[in-house]
């Protein structure tokens, strides 16, 4: 949509994530977003938002790592929100060309355009879309880009209290995060490790420093774009429409009629 | 706090959050620092990433466990157990500050022959009353010598007062051998808590247990400082003030006060409890900590007043200039030497004025009418049923909030009500509500945890006819005054002569409500010269000859000229940010700095430098403002008939105390010392004093279905606490009405270890009853493996927690937590006991409706 | 009680039911397209009388589809964006996204059933009107001309594809149980084949006047032929799915794919085929043909709704 002029981004740092949830309520209050429909008690630890949707563009993911005897006993904090990948499936799979790349290099809806198809929401691997129960067009974190156009931070970046979440251009960002791990890694944190460096993805403009496994918090540890299984489905229909329509000529061809066939005269009957 | 007063002269936190920064050992105990206070915790985790370790101690893995370097189990209401078994470990190892302690503190000083310890008395201290069950200190006072008076005259009411009072000096022995030194009498106090011990009363692990003590050590050196980090986990106990005590006993010991990186942050809960215990919103004391009149002793004029409360030597010497300026921003002119200044038109205590004796009152029909104004005493108070009924009993109740809370809804909205256990037609109550402004829609200020005001900017104009509580309380004001001033009865002598015209709304562009002029009321806060009119510029220049008129002397200097706010100020920098905001006293960041020097005024270290004396200029310098007599050199000598901080070396660090050392032992309303003892719900006996298992000096409430389980109540076998949650705040008022907030934590649940929901049969999201002899309420379960079980010895304790943030109004609605915990009341203080009683639990829902 | 995160923490595009009606219909269109243009092309030199009327099946079905299509969208004024974006002013096609190729197909498609339908009413007769004969005479060139059998071909083809997009369309996506084989394409396919063949059977059985018996009985060998065909695709695809099989085999979707689209949509329909004398030959005929397109809806609902219902 426009020309690309700086390429923006956040870098969430769980190692520095209290789980307070700040940012949850800052993107909803700044985005106008309602409260979630179905709320409730889950029962899942701290975690009451579930997952991402139209209503929650930001959710807090609480992983209780306890083992039997509490020897080992972590709690693991993870704010998740639309990673604005590189190689951005949903943006790929758009059949209006309703989700555009901005000029911060972001990944944004145009909600003037957007069909509400739904069909984006299955091209994301990581379920961050979902269509929006007050819009009717597919929602997800814009990354503020009303706030950026105007030289502003996205809200949850500026509301973090412990700068887990920290804005800026992903290439600077990039560099603090490789410090960061290298920093926990030399501190014992064996496990801390960048997700979303360009091995994801071609790169997700919202990336993280986890302290273990991307599985241990629900993220893919390859995720893929759905175009990967494109081809496939278009050799599969070639090869079965050639059969179906072959097997066809030879079955309405046959010479040999069958008994029954040559019987049945009483068809009008 | 009287913890923190009665240690190192000032109630409020010996260090600020930015400060945390510069700890190398940081002690999160009784406080869930990272949920309730996230912006702070800020600080602990750039601590930690320069390497620090920060150990969590709690009876539940918290989200401030989550981010900890060690987390440290530890049952509900153990506290002085732990600290007193670490106090131990100090001594015992030789692991104390030794300059520190003999320079700093009183541990050398000798206490009277007639001294008993809780050893020697099995769980009570000498000068015990059974009676009224309350503590006669005059056994635990120093010995002392001659006292040498002053030849000249005194000058002053100042000076008059502390000639009278003038003693002699405390007998010490700086080898702290004497057996009667504080030194050998704590050394003895806590010779039993050892870590065996500490394990078998805590539940903590041997292992665990030592780890703390040797990341203490290690980080408590003239090279490495500890902090540690409380809130309500610490005092929401029987014995509340003395688990603070305990902590700042131990941070004397290993020489932390006062130095960078070292001290106790008390974290505040809300955004300005700090200012509203300053200015105060107490019965028992006057803005700046002065004590309020009481009938029960001799105040019958200023000057008796003034002989009780003030003390000759140290800071407090100047008592009377404060009290004189309070009076004279009160009452102005009207305020003259022949009429005490006004002195005895304030009202006087006639006994204990806090909330439960408040409710306690107006349940027997002495409180007639009551104003709730940010407060939800319907679900937030102790015994939330007990409240509700007191609160039927009031011929009046005025509540101001921003949403229409309980407290405003009780007569036909409460759980007894909605049974018919409680018919509406049977309230007689007349309740008032009045909608208020919230805090972006007023300007003022707030004071921090780190004792910092700072302004706010109102962001947008209140709705309809909502008013903020200065507008309010302003408006109020007018229209007493108005209604009371043909009055000639002495009794309203002070409302009449209140100083009020100044705090005249001025317009407020762009906004069409204006509030009452900040500034005049800040310049009044500040305190000025009587006739000229100008500010002071600090409390220095505060007389008690009415020349000057103060309304709040710690505060004095935030304004010391003319329209020159320096809580207004907003320049940060990489350390101490002086110019950002205002922290009293005299914008000292971190308290008694003068200890973060040796007594010959060098940094202990180069890596904990801080204030140090500057030989050159003959003054004190550093990166705070010195809490200390700027140009008082450290070997000065104390004048054997000084007053005040002459009465003072050099080297005496903590100024508002008579003798300028820190007190290790200090008399408070249960004893000198902290000694362990058990909640008064507890699943065990008291291990170390059979005798007396609960604080002896505890307050009890005798008011209806206020019944306590004693001690190892079959019917109520499991330990509960209550706390907050980053989500919610205190009874909810401000958040369960807030959609976005609502949905986070949406309905009250029990957390509960997988070992206590097995064998209950509870799975997460299951209904559970939970039952006290007070109350019954339904909670969903989360079960989770962040509570755990503790051992005691052989004996295995379960624990539940549950948040308090429920009521039955709002967005999100549920049973309300406080109904569960009984009335009881800290000697000192009067806090209640929510952070450890004892109830059942069992699967299921309460009847609907059934209380 | 360990609180984790499933790593396919997906969300559900939520497709309404439109879109198993949707995949019904365009079957039913395209495979009567296929049967007709293929067989008349290539069917050898038989008696076809009749078999042009799949024309009218296919151009009836063809803006059904649309509609289900439009009734999909949340924002349904917005149909028109596929094809055109306003926005940028330019004609909307995105090779990347099957959804938007979709479009285009049908389409496409519904041109040539319309030139269809022209040729079938054409040969009935039943519209005399001047300037229609000239479309008539337009479509008859290209059904019955020099270049009918490349015309005809290529308009297979399209109908091919519009019957297997909405299969490469859910292969396109990260619902592990649509993208997990190829296969799905295939079963729209096989599937489409014999829902068309079956309705095309029952437009001729109904139509009153001409029934070509030879016709019918050459379009139930293809149907038979696809039955078998289908089977085999459906057992492939949830071998297939392999762990994921569970989102087509459990609960309603085990007893809706088995039970209605197998055994009831396919099964008995090959046995009436092979032993017509059961019920009689055309009471077979039309209870087979009947049964196929109800397995054929059910077997749509359950491959499209199935992985759905899992998040």
């Amino acid at each position: 949509m426009a020309q690309l002029e700086s390429k923006k981004g956040m870098f969430v740092d769980t190692s520095v994530c209290t789980g307070c949830k700040a940012c949850e309520t800052a993107c909803k209050e700044w985005n106008e977003l309602p409260m979630n429909p179905d709320f409730g008690f889950t029962g899942n630890s701290y975690d009451n938002t579930g997952r991402l949707s139209g209503e929650n563009w930001r959710h807090v993911k609480f992983v209780e790592d306890f083992s039997e005897d509490r020897s080992e006993q972590r709690w693991m904090f993870l704010s998740d929100s639309c990673k604005h990948c590189q190689l951005a499936g949903c943006m790929e799979v758009c059949p209006v060309n309703a989700i555009v790349r901005t000029e911060f290099d972001t990944v944004y809806i145009d909600h003037e355009t957007c069909i509400g198809c739904g069909y984006c929401i299955t091209g994301c691997p990581f379920g961050v879309i979902d269509i929006g129960k007050l819009t009717g067009t597919a929602n997800k974190c814009t990354l503020c880009y009303d706030r950026l156009q105007v030289g502003q931070q996205p809200a949850c970046a500026q509301t973090c209290p412990t700068d887990s979440i920290q804005f800026g251009d992903v290439d600077e960002l990039m560099l603090k995060a490789k410090d960061r791990e290298k920093f926990l890694r030399d501190n014992g944190d064996s496990k801390a490790q960048i997700y979303g460096d360009s091995d994801i993805l071609g790169g997700l403009n919202v990336f993280y420093l986890l302290q273990d496994e991307p599985e241990k918090y629900g993220l893919p540890s390859n995720p893929q774009l759905p175009q990967k299984n494109m081809v496939g489905g278009y050799w599969s229909s070639i090869l079965s429409f050639v059969a179906a329509g072959f097997i066809s000529l030879l079955s309405f061809r046959s010479r040999r009629l069958s008994k029954d066939e040559q019987e049945s005269s009483d068809i009008s009957v | 706090m009287p913890g923190l007063g009665a240690t190192n002269g000032r109630g409020g936190a010996t260090t600020t959050t930015r400060e945390m920064a510069e700890s190398d050992c940081i002690v999160i105990m009784g406080s869930n620092f990272a949920e309730n206070h996230p912006v702070g915790f800020r600080f602990v985790l750039q601590a930690k990433n320069k390497g620090a370790r920060v150990i969590h101690i709690d009876p539940r893995f918290t989200r401030t466990s989550a981010m900890a370097t060690d987390y440290i189990p530890m049952r509900s209401g153990t506290d002085i157990a732990f600290l007193g078994g670490l106090i131990r470990y100090m001594i015992e190892n030789n692991k104390y500050f030794k300059e520190y302690v003999v320079q700093y503190t009183n541990a050398p000083f000798i206490i009277k022959e007639e001294f008993a310890d809780t050893e020697d008395l099995d769980g009570i201290f000498s000068g015990f009353d059974e009676q009224t069950r309350t503590y006669d200190p005059s056994s635990w006072e120093y010995e002392r010598e001659e006292p040498i008076k002053p030849d000249n005259e005194p000058t002053t009411l100042t000076e008059k007062i502390a000639y009278e009072k003038l003693l002699g000096r405390p007998k010490r022995d700086d080898t702290l051998s004497h057996p009667r030194c504080v030194f050998q009498i704590i050394k003895k106090h806590y010779s039993r808590y050892t870590p065996e011990m500490v394990s078998e009363i805590t539940g903590t692990p041997v292992e665990d247990f030592l780890k703390v003590a040797e990341a203490l050590a290690e980080n408590s050196t003239p090279e490495r400082t500890s902090t540690f980090v409380y809130a309500m986990g610490w005092t929401q106990h029987t014995y509340g003030v003395q688990c603070i005590r305990a902590g700042a006993i131990l941070q004397g010991l290993l020489g932390n006060m006062g130095r960078r990186g070292g001290g106790i942050l008390a974290l505040r809960g809300h955004a300005n409890v700090q200012g509203a215990t300053d200015h105060p919103t107490l019965y028992h004391i006057l803005p700046g900590y002065l004590d309020m009149p009481s009938a029960e002793k001799n105040h019958d004029t200023l000057e008796d007043y003034l002989k009780d409360v003030t003390t000759p030597t140290g800071w407090w010497v100047n008592y009377p200039k404060y009290m004189v300026s309070l009076l004279k921003a009160w009452f102005g002119d009207a305020a003259t030497p022949e009429n005490d200044f006004g002195y005895n038109y304030l009202p006087k205590n006639l006994g204990n004025h806090s909330h439960y004796s408040i409710f306690r009152d107006a349940y027997a029909g002495i409180v007639k009418g009551m104003m709730v104004v940010g407060q939800n005493p319907a679900v937030g108070g102790q015994n939330a049923t007990f409240h509700r009924k007191a609160l039927a009993n009031l011929d009046w109740l005025v509540v101001r909030d921003p949403f229409l809370i309980e407290t405003a809804t009780f007569w036909y909205d409460a759980p007894e009500v909605k049974s018919g256990q409680v018919k509406t037609e049977d309230i007689k109550t007349e309740v008032f509500y009045l909608p208020s402004a919230v805090f972006a829609e007023t300007g003022g200020s707030f004071t921090n945890t780190s004792r910092m005001m700072q302004m706010k900017e109102k962001a947008a104009d209140p709705p309809g006819d909502c008013r903020s509580d200065l507008s309010f309380t302003y408006e109020l004001g007018k229209r007493l005054k108005e209604l009371y001033k043909d009055s000639t009865l002495k009794r309203d002598w002070a409302i009449k002569n209140l100083t009020w015209d100044h705090y005249e709304p001025v317009p407020q562009e762009p906004f069409k409500i204006h509030e009452p002029n900040e500034e005049a009321l800040i310049k009044e806060i500040n305190g000025y010269d009587t006739k000229t009119g100008k500010p002071v510029a600090g409390f220095a220049e505060l007389k008690d000859d009415g020349s000057t008129a103060c309304g709040n002397w710690i505060y004095s200097g935030v304004m010391p000229e003319e329209g020159k706010n320096l809580a207004a100020n907003r320049e940060g920098d990489d350390y101490t940010y002086l110019n950002w905001g205002f922290a009293w006293p005299a914008n000292r960041r971190l308290l008694y700095n003068r200890a973060s020097a040796r007594p010959d005024g060098k940094p202990w270290s180069e890596r904990k430098k801080y204030v140090w004396w500057d030989e050159k200029e003959g003054k004190w310098t550093g990166y705070d403002i010195p809490d200390f007599a700027v140009n008082k050199a450290p070997d000065t000598k104390p004048k054997m008939d000084g007053i005040g901080l002459d009465a003072h070396s050099g080297a005496d660090p903590f100024i508002m105390l008579p003798d300028g050392v820190m007190q290790l032992f200090a008399p408070l309303a249960d004893g000198p010392l902290p000694t362990h003892y058990e909640p008064v719900d507890t699943p065990v006996e008291n291990k170390l004093y059979s005798k007396q298992p609960h604080n002896p000096a505890t307050l009890y409430y005798d008011v209806p279905d206020n019944e306590l389980h004693g001690i190892a109540n079959s019917d109520y076998p499991y330990v509960i606490t209550t706390y907050r949650v980053t989500e919610h705040h205190l009874s909810g008022a401000m958040t369960r009405w807030l959609p976005w907030l609502a949905e986070l934590m949406p309905e009250l649940f029990l957390e509960i270890s997988p070992e206590l929901a097995q064998k209950l049969d509870l799975e997460s999201g299951d209904y559970a009853v939970i039952e006290t002899s007070r109350g019954q309420i339904e909670a969903r379960a989360l079960v989770t493996r962040r509570m755990r079980p503790f051992k005691l010895g052989d004996q295995f304790i379960h624990q539940v927690g549950m948040p308090i943030h429920w009521g039955y109004a709002g967005v999100v609605k549920g049973s309300v937590p406080n109904e569960l915990s009984a009335i009881v009341g800290d000697p000192n203080v009067t806090i209640h006991e929510s952070k450890a009683f004892t109830c059942n639990v069992r699967k299921g829902r309460i009847k609907q409706g059934v209380v | 009680m360990p609180y984790e995160y499933e790593i396919t923490q997906l969300q559900s595009p939520d497709f309404p039911w439109q879109i198993v009606a949707y995949v019904f219909a365009n079957g039913i269109a395209a495979g009567a397209f296929i049967i007709a243009a293929l067989m008349a092309a290539f069917g050898g030199n038989f008696v076809k009388a009749g078999l042009h009327r799949a024309y009218y099946i296919s151009f009836i079905a063809s803006p059904i589809c649309g509609l289900l299509l439009i009734g999909k969208l949340q924002i349904k004024s917005r149909f028109i964006n596929v094809l055109w974006n306003s926005r940028d002013g330019v004609i909307m096609f995105n090779p990347n996204s099957p959804m938007s190729i979709g479009g285009w197909v049908l389409s496409v498609f519904a041109v040539f059933a319309t030139i269809g339908v022209i040729y079938a009413i054409g040969k009935d007769g039943w519209i005399q009107w001047k300037w229609f004969g000239k479309l008539v005479t337009m479509a008859r060139f290209l059904h019955e001309g020099v270049i009918s059998k490349g015309y005809l071909l290529l308009g297979s083809v399209v109908a091919g594809w519009f019957a297997s997009y909405i299969g490469i369309l859910v292969t396109t996506t990260h619902l592990p149980p649509w993208n997990a084989t190829p296969l799905i394409p295939v079963l729209w396919i096989v599937s489409a084949m014999a829902l068309g063949a079956s309705t095309v059977i029952l437009l001729l059985l109904l139509s009153k006047n001409n029934q070509n018996l030879d016709l019918i009985n050459r379009i139930n060998r293809i149907v038979g032929s696809m039955v078998v065909l289908n089977i085999i695709v459906i057992v492939a695809f949830v071998i297939g799915l392999g762990q994921w099989s569970y989102a087509v085999n459990s609960g309603h979707y085990g007893i809706l794919l088995w039970g209605v689209a197998v055994v009831l949509g396919l099964l008995v329909p090959l046995i009436l085929i092979m032993k017509p004398a059961i019920l009689g030959r055309r009471k077979s005929l039309i209870t087979s043909s009947v049964l196929i397109l109800l397995g054929g809806l059910a077997l749509r609902y359950v491959v499209l709704m199935g992985p759905q219902a899992m998040w």
